[in-house]
Parts: C-alpha cells; sequence; structure tokens
C-alpha cells in the first residue's frame, strides 16, 4: 500500500482527529475486556465458545487501537 | 565432560573464622571508612576515581570478595549474612563516590532537580520544554516527596540517591535470584556479580534509576506469582530441543496454559492488579523501561513464567497510549526522532559503541575496560547458561531481550548501555551459574557436569574470591573512570548559582561542555555548550563559545578536565580561552578556586 495514500486518506477524511479522546474510549474498553477475562478464567472453566468471543473481541479492539494510534501519529506528524 | 564447579562443598569444610564472612563484612566496613577519611578529590586524575583511593579502600574490596564466597561455601547457607554482605559490597561501590565528592555528580541530576523543583513550585509540567517534561511520573512523585519532607529543594536527595536506589533493587533481586531457577549459591553470587557489573551509572538522580526498579519489581513478582509446567526431562539431542523450542510457539504457551500458579486466585489476581498499577507508573515516568517491561511479560509468558496472557496486552495498550496521548508533544512534528533509526543496527551500534571510545589514551583505556568487563560477564552467562539445568529459560530471554532494543533506534547513542543495564541483574545469575549450575530440570544442559571435581577448599575460595574481586576493581575503574570531570566542586556549584541569581529570564548562559552542574533552577534560563561533541580543536571551540554571545559564561575546572581526557587536549589548554573570553569583552564577575563567572559588559 503506498504510504502516502494512506497519510492522505487519514488527514483528509473523517478519520482525522486531534484529540485523544476515541484511543481513551478504546484503551478503556481493552481493559475491561481483559478484565472480563481475566475474571472469566481465574475461577470457572468458561465455555470454548465464549473464549473465542471474547480473544476475538479483544483481538478487534487492539486492531482498532493501532489503527487510531497510527491515525494519531501521521496526523499530528503532517 | 568432566566439570568443575567451584562452589561445590567440601563435606569436610567449616569455616573457623567467627562469625563466619560476616566478619570479614564488619571489617571491610572499618578499613572503607579508613580510606574514606584517607582519600582526597581534589587529587583526581585522568583515570577517575580510582586515582584517589588508598590501598585500605582495596583492602575493604578484599574482604568483601572473601567474605561473600566463605559464606557461599557453607554447608547450610545463612541468608541473612548474606544479604548482609551483599549489602555492605552495595554500600562501599556505590556509596564511596558518594561519601567523597562534596556535592552530586551527573549534570542531568541537576536538570532533573530543576525539574522537579518546577513541578513542586508550579503543580503542573513546562510543556514543550524537553522531552523529558512528556514523561513526568518520576519527576511528580519527587515533587511530592519534597513537598512532604518540607524541603525548598531537591539538591538534598541527589549526593547519596545511587546507594539508596541501589539498595532498593536488592529486595526485588533477591526474589527474582530466588524464583529464577539457578541453585542456591548461584542466586548469591548471582547478585553479586550484578553489582560488580553494573559501573552504567544509571542510578544518579533520574527516572531511569526508579523505572529499573520497577522493572525488577515486575519481574520479581511475575517469576513468584507462576512456576513453569514441568514435564520429564528432555532428551539431550539436537532434534529433541529443537522441537521443544517449536513448542513454545503453540497457542496454548501463548495463552499461558503451560504455568502453575503460585498461590490462590485472590492472591494471583491481586498481585497481577498490582503489576498493572507499577506498569502504568512507568509508562508515564520513562520513555524506554515500558517496552522493556512489555519484552520482558513477553518473554516471560514464552518461557512459561507468565499464566496471564492479558499483561501483556494490557502492558503494550498503556505503553502506546502514553506515547499517542500523554507524550504527544514530545514527538508531534518530528516522528523520525523516534522511528527514523528502526532498522539501522549498525549505525545503532556506532553511535554506542565507536563514538565513545574517543579522547586521550586514558580515556580509551577506560572506555575498552568498560566493554572487556562486560563482554568477559556475557561470556561466562554464555557457560552458565550451557551449563545449568532448569525447567524454564526466562533467564537467557531476559538476558537477551533487551538487545532488541537496538534494532528500533540508538536512543541517543546509550541504547546499548541502557540494554545491558537491563540485562544485568539475569546475565548475573546465569555467570553464576557457570561456576554453581544446577544440575536437576526437566531441560537438560548442553555441557554436563558429571561428577564435578572437588577443588581443594583453599584454591576453590582463592579461585572464585578473586574473580569476584577482579570485577570489584574493574567496576571502581569502569564507574568512576569520568568522575575526573564529573564529579563536581562546591565552587563550581556556587558560580552557576551565581548566575541563576543574576542573569534574566530567557538569557543564555554559555559553557563549553555539558559537565557543570546547571538546570538545577531557572527554567527560564538557557544554558548552552560550545562544544558540539564532534571533536574541534581548542581555538574553534573558544570561536563558538563567542558566538555563543552568551551574557554570562562559566569556566570551571571540570570543563577544562573534559577536554583533557575526553578532547584530548593539552593541560592548561583553557587559557587561551579565558585570554579569547577578555579580549572579546568579558570580564570576570565572580571566582572560585575551581570556576570562574565571565559577563560580557
Amino acid at each position: 500500500m503506498n504510504g502516502a495514500l494512506v497519510r492522505d486518506f487519514f488527514r483528509n477524511s473523517s478519520w482525522n482527529y486531534s484529540h485523544g479522546g476515541p484511543t481513551l474510549v478504546l484503551v478503556i474498553t481493552i481493559f475491561a475486556l481483559l478484565f472480563i477475562r481475566v475474571g472469566a478464567t481465574t475461577r470457572t472453566q468458561p465455555s470454548p465458545r465464549f473464549l473465542r468471543f471474547i480473544n476475538g473481541a479483544i483481538v478487534v479492539a487492539c486492531v482498532v487501537f493501532t489503527v487510531l494510534i497510527y491515525a494519531r501519529f501521521v496526523t499530528l506528524v503532517s | 565432560m568432566r566439570g568443575l564447579s567451584l562452589l561445590s562443598v567440601n563435606p569436610l569444610s567449616r569455616t573457623s573464622l567467627p562469625g563466619g564472612g560476616v566478619t570479614l563484612g564488619a571489617l571491610a566496613l572499618v578499613f572503607w571508612v579508613i580510606g574514606l577519611t584517607m582519600a582526597s578529590i581534589g587529587h583526581i586524575h585522568n583515570l577517575g576515581l580510582i586515582t584517589v583511593l588508598g590501598w585500605p579502600y582495596f583492602v575493604a574490596l578484599a574482604l568483601l570478595s572473601l567474605g561473600v564466597v566463605l559464606e557461599l561455601q557453607r554447608d547450610e547457607l545463612a541468608p541473612r549474612r548474606l544479604i548482609a554482605l551483599i549489602a555492605a559490597f552495595v554500600v562501599v561501590l556505590f556509596g564511596t563516590s558518594s561519601a567523597l565528592v562534596p556535592v552530586a555528580t551527573i549534570t542531568d541530576s541537576y536538570i532533573h532537580m530543576g525539574f522537579v523543583g518546577y513541578i513542586a513550585h508550579h503543580g503542573h509540567v513546562l510543556n514543550n520544554y524537553d522531552a523529558r517534561f512528556s514523561w513526568p511520573g518520576a519527576f511528580a512523585l519527587a515533587a511530592s516527596v519534597l513537598a512532604f519532607t518540607g524541603q525548598s529543594s531537591a539538591l538534598v536527595f541527589l549526593r547519596w540517591f545511587p546507594v539508596v536506589i541501589e539498595l532498593a533493587y536488592l529486595a526485588p533481586l533477591l526474589v527474582i535470584a530466588r524464583k529464577s531457577g539457578v541453585s542456591k549459591r548461584a542466586s548469591y553470587l548471582g547478585i553479586v556479580f550484578f553489582y560488580v557489573g553494573n559501573w552504567i551509572y544509571q542510578d544518579y538522580f533520574s527516572p531511569q534509576a526508579l523505572n529499573f526498579f520497577f522493572f525488577l519489581v515486575v519481574v520479581a513478582t511475575v517469576l513468584s506469582l507462576w512456576s513453569p509446567l514441568t514435564s520429564a526431562p528432555s532428551e539431550r539431542s539436537l532434534a529433541a530441543r529443537w522441537n521443544a523450542t517449536l513448542r513454545s510457539l503453540r497457542p496454548v504457551r501463548w495463552g499461558g496454559h503451560e504455568t502453575v500458579a503460585s498461590f490462590g486466585a485472590a492472591r494471583t489476581l491481586i498481585l497481577s492488579a498490582a503489576v498493572m498499577i507499577i506498569v502504568w507508573a512507568s509508562t508515564v515516568s520513562h520513555q524506554l523501561t515500558p517496552y522493556l517491561i512489555v519484552l520482558a511479560l513477553g518473554g516471560l509468558l514464552l518461557t512459561r513464567r507468565l499464566g496471564r496472557p492479558e499483561m501483556v496486552v494490557g502492558a503494550a495498550v498503556l505503553t502506546w497510549a502514553w506515547i499517542s496521548l500523554g507524550a504527544s508533544a514530545f514527538w508531534a512534528g518530528s516522528l523520525s526522532r523516534i522511528f527514523g533509526s528502526f532498522g539501522h543496527v549498525s549505525a545503532s551500534l556506532n553511535a554506542n559503541v565507536a563514538s565513545r571510545v574517543v579522547g586521550s589514551s586514558s580515556h580509551h583505556f577506560i572506555v575498552e575496560t568498560r566493554i572487556a568487563s562486560i563482554a568477559v560477564l556475557f561470556v561466562l552467562a554464555v557457560v552458565g547458561a550451557l551449563r545449568r539445568s532448569t525447567d524454564d529459560r526466562a533467564l537467557e530471554f531476559l538476558t537477551a531481550a533487551p538487545f532488541l532494543t537496538l534494532v528500533a533506534q540508538s536512543y541517543g547513542g546509550e541504547a546499548l548501555l541502557r540494554a545491558t543495564l537491563f540485562a544485568l541483574p539475569f546475565a548475573g545469575l546465569l555467570a553464576a551459574s557457570a561456576f554453581a549450575p544446577r544440575a536437576d530440570g526437566s531441560i537438560a544442559a548442553w555441557i554436563t557436569s558429571g561428577q564435578a571435581r572437588q577443588w581443594p577448599r583453599a584454591a576453590s575460595t582463592a579461585g572464585l574470591a578473586f574473580v569476584v574481586l577482579a570485577f570489584a576493581i574493574v567496576f571502581t575503574l569502569d564507574r568512576g573512570g569520568n568522575d575526573d570531570y564529573q564529579a563536581y566542586t562546591r565552587g563550581e556549584l556556587n558560580a552557576t548559582n551565581y548566575v541563576y541569581d543574576h542573569i534574566a529570564p530567557g538569557q543564555t548562559m554559555g559553557l563549553e561542555a555539558p559537565f557543570l552542574p546547571v538546570g538545577q533552577t531557572g527554567l527560564s534560563v538557557d544554558v548552552d555548550y560550545a562544544s558540539n561533541g564532534s571533536g574541534m580543536s581548542v581555538t574553534k571551540l573558544a570561536s563558538r563559545l563567542l558566538r555563543l554571545n552568551a551574557p554570562y559564561v562559566v569556566l570551571t575546572t571540570s570543563q577544562e578536565r573534559w577536554g583533557v581526557v575526553v578532547e584530548g587536549y593539552p593541560i592548561g589548554w583553557q587559557r587561551q580561552v579565558r585570554a579569547d573570553l577578555l579580549n572579546d569583552g568579558y570580564t570576570v564577575v565572580a571566582h572560585w578556586p575551581t570556576a570562574t563567572v565571565y559577563q560580557k559588559n
């Protein structure tokens, strides 16, 4: 993927933002998911289906978090 | 292969000395105090602190080395005695400089003192002033301590800070050593190796000193919380070892399922939460340490010593969230400062090693000795890794992982030093395993000791004591090697305080080089240096100093010594700079035996 295209996308699209609100919300979301996972697996034996769901949610949240961090970098640097 | 074990206990051996090694330790402290009274920091030479230390200091080191080895050779180890001896070692190794210098060493400790003072007086950080203010946690903590203790300035903390923080490291180090899976004797010897190898001087009043403590506490807590799920002793063939390594990549390993919790669920959860709070504190306190914590947690998961993969995710999220949000003032508009050198390992190594081997022959000697001493310790660590049987390879991973940071960037030419520091506690334990390897474990040693040869007691005691003593002497040379120009006098501190009292906000204080106690007050004052570290002539240095057009210029003995030691200038080179200043319209407005303040008319 062309780096300039990616930068332009973040700079010019609605993904461009200048405050940390979305990132902060996502950090809280990830930590909430982590707490749920820790809580569920500490005393009980959760079903594989629940584990797949919570693991998937954490992965998706982390991917979105990474995208937002990248957006923040490129918008503040450019 | 027939092995050697210097710490194999001879069944016939009994220490006949009343009180054992502790008596030698007490005697060592007496000799140390005598040595301090005999030493005069004013007579320091090119090789630094070691040049002012008389024979009693070295007798103290010898007694401590012998005392530790005697205690390690007891049939039943006495932990309290060993801890007392190691603490005495720390005081002697790290306290000598603090006891001899009239004011704290290292310019950065004064700059940090200025940051702490600013937060204490204003209640907030100064944005866009210095990158370090983007990670203000440690400064804010120090400001709180300042207010709590009723001190008007952090100067009181600076001088003895290295000894205090090094002693603080001892507690998590003891836990790491005990839980790391090395033999009992190797655990104490490994801590000694850490201290005698830690010449790196990152323990001055700084966020990194505090964050290294955080790092050790995190690793110690995780090692205490989980043990590896062990199986039957593995086969020793290369293919079997390779298969075992591949097994570490299975999802079950990454899920933390191949661990055994040492405590109940409630205690495990509480301690895990405590670890995350410490990680949080670290993410807002230091630029580098959080990444090393993430690396360490990832490695501990990989090596079956972390049962909660959530902690790796949480630590990484906290680290990246802070640099994205809290520290954006640091990198906005200059992202290349962070990632510009990514992957440039050779450039990073050059910035970290080759650029440091410069200056006079004495400086060359010190830098080369530093490199050699670390190299010897790491070679011993490799031997220890090969000789020891174990249940996990966490120590090996924790030793190697910090060097991955070299791939990312040179960290201003300090990445190798920092990586070495973070690897040192674990390298020390591995190095100790070269002398006292653990014989049992599900992972077999590469080099088996077989029936270890029982050395005669006197030979093994003398041999190991000599190794420890040699490291301790080299430590003294390495750590104090820059004290010739980094150990400041009271006159130099008075000179900069004089300037701060008279200079107007926004004006510049001119210096030849950054080796002076500056930054302790008045963040509104610019401090500028003539030297850019590129090795210029005295004439060019003087010319650049004049071009700073600073209303105040401070010339000191420390800067003169820097010129001789690091730049290779002839003794007395500052005469030319003084003459140029006077010809350019500067006059002397204040003078101390080691410092002169010039003011532009």
